[in-house]
């Protein structure tokens, strides 16, 4: 036969016969290209970025393609070397048979462009069809125009074909060294050598114990501030070499353990399981970790999502407790008159719009910037230290403060309410520039403001005191040097809630925005509808890339179960052959495969489900960096999430437990 | 007395994947093995020999005719039942070893009597017994790719031996061997022969045929001869078999 037919017939029946490996390849591969072809279609959409309040989703977009691009090559390269690992004895065979390197190589050739150009046109022409319906997603759960125009980029294309072309060229190069380096003979027979044993064994895995010990320290302690990033990523990778290092020698101690006991090894139903396990430990042990850390991955990024996409209201309250608020300096909005012209005018307008505005709270207060050292309070400029002790205060007097709350509070002159929008103050006393101040009362609520605990971003403190003129001379106090971080300022603040449909509420605020411009004294104003725009925006963007990366994950997860599967298989089938003329029955034999492949695939889950029980902190402190402090709603979702993270996880473990059975079943 | 092992009338057809044409394997075979016997079964390549030592085996199932052991005929045994039966009563060699890379030698040996469910001293006693007799105390701990093809496969004689089988069935156990292995293995058969132990083995090595009390010669599918070896030593023993090699390559069958 003509090897310009021979060749590529070779090739096609190479991916044919090798099905069980090839096909999931493929699948991925298209699966990659089909997500990173969305990602870039919509990075390229250049009519995103004319839409108000699109910013954070182009951005988030823009880190969710260069974070595929970064996630999805080595994934790739992985699956590959499973392939390369399997057809080395085909191709073996092919070059004992008198098939030159340079035919085999050119088979490799053919094979590499049959399977980029198949994958790449399958997983481009899904997702053009499927570009549009998943831009409607994101629009609509960023709280975007979801008739936005969707224009597709041949830009978008031409990244595709690049980025996939160059991952496929390096899978290429390394199924041909790996060709090329490697006699026919060794082709041909694969080794059967055991591990070499783990040395220092008990000594490695207490290290192993003690870095996954430091790892869950540190996502304990840490706490939601400036450093509540650095302390994730420490924390992740300790747990992640942890991980790594407890499954290859912790597993390995195990085994041996048991092995050394007669009593348990020698026993029918561990017998096999035992010495196999042990056989492979090492790369088992590589590849439990990896599942473990992916599962951990995947239960994070869901639990993150569901409670970014359910605890969106309580995140926007947080910031407004209040639906509108508006600040006017008092030295410009210091009459009765004013107040009430501006109160009326709302009122009028609010009666035009068809809405009811209720709570409507007036106080004024002093704004000043301290230096805390423990329970006293000193002016920022005598002091020097880094940003993070420096608060915002703001006095307010014991009369604003009892209408507002509707409470009849007393107050000594020396005496003072305080309230901390994040950490409790505790003190009993207060030092404000040397002068002392009893505590009467920590107040835990106040209407115009929510406190957190765990906030440590928005420390702000209300000070209230008995009398006006205490308060105006602490705050001259508190600005003597001229530095502008420390000038005080005096506001008068409108807070108030509306009741009404939401366009009507959207139309009062516009109006009331447009007589401010000719209000002289208006500082700044807020409006809690605007506020969730801007929150949907930013969450809509991370509950995609949620939604996507869990999926990219998940698709991983998968992957590495089923190919790790398949190779066992391919490995077990003469084990299992062997087995059964020794005289196991079908019976001992299925048992004995269920009982290895239960222990193999649940340890990674239980431990994924521990480091995520211990990880729990750290992502209530992440997700307390978007405004979300609900604590039992994070709780929830992460119930929900374990539950059906392990309901997937069995399925892709009898899914991929089916493919070994299929393997090792003998042949008769 | 009745013969330990009983072949009635076995025939053995096989029929392609597609229905059509049908293969006969083994046309009506019948012989018996007494107890303490060792029988060697010769035949060309295709002539049924495989076949028949896997029905003897019980690994597959007789068209026609019966097996019968110690009077049991193979057809009563629950297909459930049967690896348990070949476990308890049958002791495997194969021309491969078939020796477990994940086991030591140790337990590759003491394998069928961890199936079976053995106390852990009575499996250390059988096995230092044997250990000794086949001189593998040395490599008990080591595994299978650490040790050579005729130190596996007295470790794979060893592990057929040590559920204390009715009869030892060997599979061409010289084949994968060089000859000064294969000597010591065959001496080694003949020396457990002795001690009483049932032995049919299957090969295509007159030499390894020559050490057997009697040789059955198996063409397409029939029984054509056998020889017992009566006084003869093995050298006579060798010529014979060759000789009767010779007639069956010739064409003496009925078949011609």
């Amino acid at each position: 036969m003509n090897k310009a037919v021979l060749l590529p017939k070779l090739s096609i029946n190479g991916i044919k016969q090798n099905s069980t490996v090839y096909v999931p390849y493929m699948l991925i591969t298209s699966f990659s290209v089909f997500v990173f072809f969305i990602f870039s279609a919509i990075c390229d959409n250049e009519i995103l970025y004319d839409l108000p309040y699109a910013g954070y989703v182009i951005i988030l977009m823009e880190v969710g393609r260069v974070l595929l691009g970064i996630i999805l090559a080595p994934i790739l390269f992985s699956t590959h070397e499973f392939l390369v690992k399997q057809r080395k004895n085909e191709l073996g065979l092919y070059n004992v048979l008198g098939l030159d390197q340079k035919y085999i190589s050119m088979i490799m050739c053919l094979e590499s462009i049959f399977i980029y150009i198949a994958t790449t046109a399958f997983g481009v022409l899904v997702a053009t069809i499927f570009s549009k319906l998943i831009y409607l997603l994101l629009l609509n759960i960023s709280g975007l125009p979801v008739d936005t125009e969707f224009v597709g980029s041949l830009r978008s294309y031409e990244a595709t074909i690049i980025y996939f072309g160059v991952i496929s060229l390096v899978n290429l190069g390394v199924s041909l060294w790996q060709i090329f380096i490697s006699k026919p003979i060794e082709l041909l027979k694969s080794s059967k050598k055991g591990e070499r044993e783990v040395k220092f064994l008990g000594f490695k895995a207490i290290i192993g114990f003690l870095i996954l010990a430091l790892g869950y320290y540190i996502a304990l302690i840490t706490e939601l501030d400036s450093m509540i990033f650095i302390h994730f990523f420490l924390a992740v990778m300790l747990v992640i070499w942890g991980t790594r290092s407890i499954f290859k020698t912790g597993t390995i101690a195990i085994l041996r353990w048991m092995k050394s006991r007669p009593s348990i090894y020698y026993k029918k139903k561990n017998f096999v399981t035992i010495s196999g396990m042990l056989y492979r430990m090492k790369r088992n042990a590589q590849g439990l970790a990896n599942i473990c850390i992916f599962s951990t991955m995947i239960i994070i990024t869901l639990i993150c999502t569901l409670t970014v996409l359910t605890g969106e209201d309580g995140a926007v309250r947080f910031n407004y407790p209040m639906d509108a608020e508006y600040r006017f300096s008092v030295s410009d909005f210091n009459t009765r008159e004013k107040q009430e012209s501006f109160k009326g005018k709302v009122e009028e307008i609010a009666k035009l719009k068809a809405v009811k505005v209720t709570d409507y709270k007036e106080f004024t207060f002093q704004k000043i910037k301290a230096y805390k050292k423990d329970n006293a309070f000193l002016n920022v400029a005598s002091y020097e230290e880094n940003r993070e002790d420096v608060f915002d205060i703001r006095f307010m007097s014991l009369a604003d403060y009892n209408r507002i709350e509707h409470e009849q509070q007393t107050l000594e002159k020396n005496e003072v309410l305080i309230f901390s929008k994040g950490k409790d103050f505790v003190h009993d006393e207060v030092i404000l520039e040397g002068k002392s101040f009893k505590v009467k009362k920590e107040l835990k609520v106040f209407t115009i403001e929510a406190k957190e605990e765990r906030n440590m971003v928005d420390e702000t403190y209300y000070i209230i005191l008995k009398e006006q003129e205490t308060i105006d001379a602490l705050a001259a106090k508190f600005s003597t040097s001229s530095s502008t971080l420390s000038q005080k300022d005096e506001l008068y603040n409108i807070h108030f809630n509306i009741e009404g449909t939401k366009e009507n509420k959207d139309l009062l605020i516009q109006d009331i925005n447009t007589y401010i411009d000719t209000t002289y004294g208006h500082r700044s104003s807020g409006y809690i509808e605007q506020w969730r725009q801007e929150t949907r925006s930013m969450n809509g963007g991370f509950i995609f890339l949620g939604i996507f990366f869990g999926i990219v994950f998940s698709v991983c997860l998968v992957q590495m179960m089923y190919y790790k599967q398949i190779t066992e298989g391919f490995e077990d089938k003469k084990s299992f052959e062997i087995l059964q003329q020794v005289g196991m029955s079908d019976e001992e034999v299925k048992a004995t495969i269920k009982r290895q492949i239960l222990i193999v695939f649940f340890l990674p889950l239980i431990f994924a489900i521990i480091h995520i029980i211990f990880g729990l902190q750290v992502v209530k402190n992440l997700l307390g960096v978007l405004n979300l402090y609900n604590d039992i709603l994070i709780y929830t979702c992460s119930g929900v999430v374990i539950i059906v993270f392990t309901m997937l996880y069995i399925s892709s473990y009898l899914f991929t437990a089916k493919a070994y059975y299929k393997i090792v079943k003998r042949m008769n | 007395m009745m013969a330990l092992l009983e072949v009635k009338n076995l025939n053995k057809i096989y029929t392609t994947r597609f229905g059509g044409t049908q293969v006969q394997a083994l046309d009506n075979i019948s012989f018996s093995v007494e107890k303490g016997e060792y029988v060697a079964i010769m035949g060309e390549s295709g002539s049924g020999k495989t076949t028949l030592l896997n029905l003897l085996a019980s690994l597959d199932v007789a068209t026609k005719g019966e097996i019968l052991l110690e009077g049991k005929s193979f057809a009563t045994i629950k297909p459930s039942a049967r690896c348990a039966f070949r476990r308890d009563h049958l002791g495997f060699v194969f021309q491969d070893f078939n020796l477990l890379d994940t086991f030591s030698i140790k337990d590759n040996i003491i394998l069928p009597l961890v199936l079976q469910g053995e106390k852990y001293e009575v499996m250390q006693k059988r096995l230092e017994i044997l250990a000794r007799q086949l001189n593998i105390e040395e490599i008990l701990p080591k595994f299978p790719y650490e040790v050579s093809g005729g130190q596996k496969q007295r470790a794979a004689v060893a592990r057929a031996l040590i559920t204390q089988p009715k009869i030892v069935l060997a599979d061409e156990p010289t084949g994968a061997l060089d000859s000064k292995a294969s000597n010591q293995l065959l001496e080694l058969f003949n020396e457990i022969n002795k001690e009483g132990q049932t032995i049919v083995m299957v090969t295509h090595s007159t030499r390894a045929a020559s050490h057997a009390s009697r040789v059955l010669f198996i063409k397409d599918g029939n029984l054509f001869n056998q020889i017992y070896r009566g006084e003869m030593n093995d050298k006579e023993m060798y010529r014979h078999i060759a000789n009767t090699l010779t007639v069956l390559q010739a064409g003496g069958g009925d078949n011609e």
